[in-house]
């Protein structure tokens, strides 16, 4: 199969919504109850990034401003420091400081209802996160995503599950009408364990196997 | 080609030259960066084991007429490379690559008719869009012509036409529009030729990896956005390029002795 003709290519992948938990409007009702402060809580590739995304979204159509903060592992090898990526997403969404010495102050300011997002704060070491924690101080809210718990309150867990990868498999098969059938519940299984439950890696390794078929 | 090394070539036991090209694709999502690659081509420059032929020379090899030309998208990527490979016995060899740019050989523009199998016009939403002729086909450089239609309640605050290729794939979609056309105070019914000449690059193309796509995008705002999509295919054969994985014989040998090729 060609990579457009591919269930798993990363344009199906980045369309799926999360799901094993409760909406998002909820969440946010949550994440009020918490002063704007919260951690989404799970292991590598259970959709904490998607989870934001969904909810940066319905922040926006509620008119906010929801900049995303992403950290990847090379963050700091780049030279780029932690005020600058905040100062990227911020731009990226219409969030500016006036000048230098008002940073701190800038989402006040323009009275914008901003909530940041911080993906990847396990990367964050004692110094960046306080650093962090300044920067939102006067922001609405300040969402972080985290393998462990600790740093914010806990706004959701997310885990995954063999049957979560067979429904999410099933609905991309089923859409790409390629003519094979979905694998097996028992390869799903497999696959699920064999990658430690991280759905990214399972949906690579059916991308491989997919695009070796004629 | 030409070739030369430095350093302690006498320690080297073979030298091969050839001229790979790959799929490069960039997956990430977010705080996860992975790239894949998948080899599609192998022409063999040179293969020796006489050490004075390995120390410097050159080559001249013939390619093909109809490579598949290089592609750089951001994410995505097809690559084509000289790779050098010394084997050194009981030691890490050398492993360097050379990157060369590829462009693909036009074809004479009499070239027999190209597919014209596609609707005169596709319909959806109170939007129309088709090509003239029905074609689903062009070559680089042609122009491209059409209708741009719409019937709706009410006037549409914004109408444009685009003219963009995009990828899809194992890696993160990229995307470049190449032109924009926008209608001007549209009214609530109206049907628009347009005419876009087309670029001369990228070509369609499906790999393993890496598929791009050319398309033309109606975009109406009344009020709400809606989209309608026409996908079509650039390329000297009429026909997206097809490639296919060719096995690697990759040795993980990078380092080397002291030994400098270029």
């Amino acid at each position: 199969l060609s990579a457009a003709e591919n269930p798993f290519h990363a344009a199906r992948l980045e369309a799926l919504r999360f799901r094993h938990g409760p909406p998002v409007d909820e969440l946010l009702r949550r994440l009020q109850e918490f002063r704007g402060r919260g951690a989404l809580v799970g292991p590598k590739g259970s959709g904490k990034t998607t989870l934001v995304v969904e909810i940066a979204a319905r922040l926006r159509e509620l008119d906010w401003k929801a900049p995303v903060v992403r950290l990847d592992p090379e963050w700091c090898r780049s030279g780029a420091t932690l005020a600058d990526h905040f100062s990227r997403a911020g731009s990226e969404e219409g969030v500016f400081a006036k000048n230098q010495s008002d940073a701190f102050r800038s989402d006040v300011d323009h009275g914008d209802k901003v909530v940041w997002f911080l993906d990847g704060a396990e990367q964050l070491g004692f110094l960046d996160w306080r650093w962090a924690l300044s920067r939102t101080r006067h922001a609405d809210g300040f969402v972080v995503t985290t393998h462990l718990p600790g740093r914010l309150p806990l706004l959701q867990e997310t885990r995954t599950s063999p049957e979560l990868l067979m429904g999410l498999v099933a609905e991309l098969v089923a859409a790409s009408n390629d003519g094979f059938p979905d694998p097996a519940s028992e390869e799903c299984r497999a696959l699920w364990t064999r990658h430690c439950g991280n759905l990214r890696e399972c949906f690579r390794e059916l991308y491989d196997d997919w695009s070796r078929r004629k | 080609l030409q070739w030369a090394f430095s350093g302690a070539v006498h320690r080297m036991e073979r030298l091969s030259i050839e001229l790979i090209a790959r799929e490069s694709a960039t997956y990430r999502h977010g705080t996860d960066t992975r790239t894949d690659k998948s080899l599609f081509s192998r022409i063999p420059l040179l293969e020796t084991i006489d050490r004075s032929e390995m120390r410097a020379g050159e080559n001249e090899v013939p390619l093909p007429t109809e490579v598949t030309p290089g592609f750089c998208g951001g994410n995505n990527r097809i690559e084509w490379l000289v790779r050098v490979r010394g084997e050194i016995v009981r030691g890490p060899g050398v492993d360097d690559e050379f990157p060369v740019q590829m462009i693909a050989a036009m074809r004479d523009h009499t070239t027999p008719p190209l597919d014209q199998g596609g609707p005169e016009l596709i319909e959806g939403n109170g939007l129309r869009l088709g090509l003239k002729g029905g074609r689903t086909s062009y070559l680089p450089g042609e122009s491209l012509e059409g209708v741009a239609a719409w019937a709706l309640e009410s006037a549409p605050k914004k109408a444009e036409l685009r003219l963009f290729w995009y990828t899809e794939g194992k890696g993160t979609s990229d995307l470049g529009v190449v032109q924009t056309e926008v209608f001007e105070s549209p009214e609530a019914q109206a049907v628009n030729p347009f005419r876009f000449d087309l670029p001369y690059e990228p070509f369609s193309l499906d790999g393993r990896l890496v598929s791009v796509r050319w398309a033309l995008d109606l975009v109406v705002l009344a009020p709400k956005e809606t989209l309608m999509r026409l996908d079509f295919v650039i390329s000297p054969t009429g026909q997206a390029f097809r490639i296919e994985e060719v096995p690697d014989e990759r040795r993980e040998t990078k380092g080397g002795w002291g030994i400098v090729g270029r």
